[in-house]
């Protein structure tokens, strides 16, 4: 095949990665509460301010040696989930339970003034301009270097990274909600929350459980963008958001794997847009392909599944 | 957010459309005699009997803030509570960007600075703006107010004249709807800069050139300078069309970009954009993708600000600047306004534009002082368009009837390692 075709799909597909993993926060929440919570970009976005603060705390830049810089990333990723998980579950607190009973329009405008109020956050404590961090993952080009390939074709560490976490992610949790005990409770809080409710399911702690879990891979997904696009700012939850719920909405809202191939396609969409039409042209192809795909089938390519599978 | 947007922009379809059809020939208000007074400038006049005031309008907060610190105290050391007459002058220090603008120049913000001081009957000069998108849509709203705007910082030819191939159609005409000129500048063009930056590539090597804008007003006007200067002298543009091709400052990446520029096999890449245009992930991503391209910018990204987003992947590049750096400055007042920026800041070099803000303010200083009547818009702006032979911090300088200055020397710098970046050689536009 073409090389640079084939480069085009590395950039899309490592992209498209990068999505779904942001991708997945909105999909668990819009599963179990049909709540677009708009305040998840922002917690990404908070989550990679908190991730390079960190890794600059620690030290961790281009020269650092390998086994240092991995378990202080590792370390980074830890604190940073934590903290994020910590801050969604209590946006659902103050913001999300007031309101689970209240007509649905108000935890929507609830969920969008609390993404003002997170980028306002970020706005304050970085100020309004991109904040730039080195190339710790190399950008080199693993198939000539490590392989010995002899290619233009160039897939470099920072695309293996994005394959290395998000992938083994979505493993987890697909397995978590389709096999364990918690799972099933969310599940069944997702299909009819007053039946689960009295079947004795804790609703209000499974639907807390769920916002932990959406806030981890928010802090997760922080990291990696530190790491894999070494820049960040404060509207990058309303930038990066946007692409992410696309991506969601484009393979079926609530839908694990729908999220992660919505990511990738979308990440396609972009690159192909990119490199053979002009970025100017990339969101209202982005959002034109959105629309055909919606109007053909509405709950997106692979259907709205956490609600209706258990 | 978004509609605050939809809001600017729809306000400025309105007055580039009120602009553009408005009548009347743009005339420089030269010859001074009193029955030509336009009817703009009637009843113009301060009511203060003791006070003359002096605005400021430039991004206060964002990538540019470094760069606009620099310009206000040097103002406000120039104006502050100077006399002049029987007049004391009182300046105030306006912001014409806004977060939701990322930090940067934001039309609505300026639209309103720019209010401010038309609806102040003592203003009578208005210092700005740092962007030239910014002044397009000030220029109008001032002309209509009778009063002078001098600009520290604006390089974008259509503000005053028409370049074929950089400016837009119409310009600058649609800008002076009363008909009358009073917009000025301190800085030399980007026709100018852009050929000088060109000829300095063609020198470097170039062979094939891909040139990329930021949509923007000044960005796209010097990319575009730079591509038909650059053709001009035999350098190939393989950007879309032969001329600037647009990028989408809100993208998450340029990877897929970088590749296009990479396959298109040009060795060598001019970018015309203001640092807050997500300038840092850009240069990352086509340095990943091209680490040993040469990258040639203009003054819109000359600031700390740039390389802090670009780290290592800003190393290199090649900067041009449209108008003479603080260590370069030949004259003995340039060089001691130099030394005194120095000496009250712990030895750090002023940025850039700091100077120019100096030459604004000197600029507006002299002109009240020779206005016949100080606190009189239309005598103002005859006095600033007057000036003619001063000796600035700059060099000698006049005004023409454009508003344009003499000055026209631009100059190279390269990044090596660090910032600031090191002084190259003085640039010859081709002619």
């Amino acid at each position: 095949m073409d090389e640079q075709l084939l480069q085009t799909i590395v950039i899309g597909l490592s992209n498209g990665l990068i999505y779904a993993l942001v991708a997945l926060g909105y999909t668990l929440v819009y599963g179990i509460i049909e709540l677009i919570n708009f305040a998840h970009g922002d917690v990404f976005m908070l989550g990679s301010m908190l991730a390079l603060t960190l890794l600059v705390y620690f030290g961790v830049t281009t020269g650092t040696d390998p086994l240092t810089a991995i378990s202080l990333i590792v370390l980074v990723l830890a604190i940073t989930m934590a903290v994020t998980a910590t801050l969604n579950v209590s946006i659902e607190r103050v913001a999300y339970r007031p309101l689970r009973h209240a007509p649905r329009l108000a935890p929507l405008i609830s969920a969008i003034g609390m993404s003002f109020v997170l980028q306002n956050v970020g706005l304050l404590w970085k100020g309004p301009a991109n904040i730039g961090f080195p190339d710790v993952i190399p950008n080199t080009n693993i198939l000539t270097t490590v392989l010995g390939f002899d290619t233009n074709v160039a897939i470099t560490y920072k695309h293996l990274f994005a394959a290395v976490v998000t992938i083994p992610l979505l493993i987890v949790l697909t397995w978590f909600v389709a096999k364990t005990k918690q799972g099933k409770a969310m599940r069944a809080t997702a299909q009819d929350p007053d039946t689960a409710g009295l079947m004795g399911i804790d609703v209000n702690r499974t639907i807390a459980i769920t916002f932990i879990i959406a806030g981890a891979l928010a802090g997760a997904a922080g990291l990696v963008q530190v790491l894999y696009n070494n820049t960040t700012v404060w509207n990058l939850g309303f930038r990066f958001g946007l692409n992410a719920f696309t991506s969601a909405v484009l393979g079926g809202i609530g839908n694990l794997q729908g999220a992660v191939l919505g990511g990738i396609v979308l990440g396609l969409i972009n690159a192909f847009s990119d490199r053979y039409l002009s970025t100017q042209w990339t969101n209202a192809i982005v959002f034109g392909v959105l629309i055909a795909i919606l109007v053909f089938r509405p709950t997106g390519l692979l259907g709205q599944q956490l609600a209706d599978r258990a | 957010m978004k509609l605050s947007k939809v809001g600017a922009l729809a306000a400025a379809a309105v007055f580039v459309f009120t602009a553009c059809t408005s009548p009347g020939a743009t005339t420089a208000p030269s010859d001074g005699g009193t029955g030509s007074r336009p009817d703009a400038c009637e009843g113009k006049t301060g009511t203060s009997s003791s006070e003359i005031h002096v605005y400021s309008a430039l991004p206060r907060q964002g990538s540019n803030k470094a760069q606009t610190d620099a310009l206000v105290e040097s103002i406000r050391d120039a104006l502050e509570g100077q006399k002049v007459g029987d007049f004391t002058i009182k300046y105030t220090d306006l912001d014409d960007s806004s977060a939701a603008a990322g930090g940067d120049w934001d039309g609505a913000q300026a639209q309103a600075n720019a209010t401010t001081a038309a609806n102040d009957p003592d203003a009578m000069i208005f210092i700005g703006h740092f962007n030239s998108g910014a002044a397009k849509l000030t220029i109008p709203i001032l002309n209509a107010a009778c009063l002078v705007m001098i600009s520290p910082a604006n390089t974008y030819p259509g503000l005053t004249k028409e370049v074929a191939g950089v400016t837009e159609p119409g310009e600058p005409a649609s800008y002076y709807p009363e008909g009358f000129r009073n917009y000025t500048r301190v800085i030399a063009t980007d026709d100018a800069q852009g050929g000088a930056g060109a000829a300095w590539a063609k020198e470097l090597g170039a062979t094939k050139a891909y040139v990329l804008d930021d949509t923007q007003v000044y960005g796209k006007g010097l990319a575009r300078a730079w591509a038909l200067a650059a053709a001009d002298l035999g350098i190939e543009v393989v950007s879309a069309g032969g001329t600037s091709e647009g990028f989408d400052a809100k993208a998450t990446d340029y990877a897929a970009l970088a590749q296009k520029i990479k396959d298109s096999g040009a060795d060598f890449i001019y970018i015309g954009s203001i640092t807050g245009q997500n300038t840092g992930k850009l240069w990352k991503d086509l340095r990943a993708a091209m680490p040993d391209i040469s990258i040639m910018s203009g003054d819109g990204v000359f600031e700390a600000a740039w390389y802090e987003g670009a780290g290592d992947a800003g190393n290199g590049t090649y900067l041009t600047f449209g108008g003479v750096g603080p260590n370069e400055q030949t004259s003995d007042a340039g060089k001691k306004w130099v030394a005194d920026y120095r000496a009250a800041h712990n030895g750090e070099d002023p940025p850039v534009y700091g100077i120019y803000g100096a030459a604004a303010a000197q600029v507006a200083l002299d002109a009240l002082n020779r206005a016949e009547v100080k606190n009189d818009r239309y005598s103002v702006l005859q006095a600033v368009f007057a000036t003619k032979d001063f000796a600035s911090y700059l060099g000698t300088m006049s005004i023409d009837e454009n508003g344009d200055n003499t000055l026209s020397e631009a100059t190279g710098y390269r990044v090596v390692d660090s910032w600031p970046p090191a002084f190259e050689k003085v640039l010859v536009a081709p002619e």
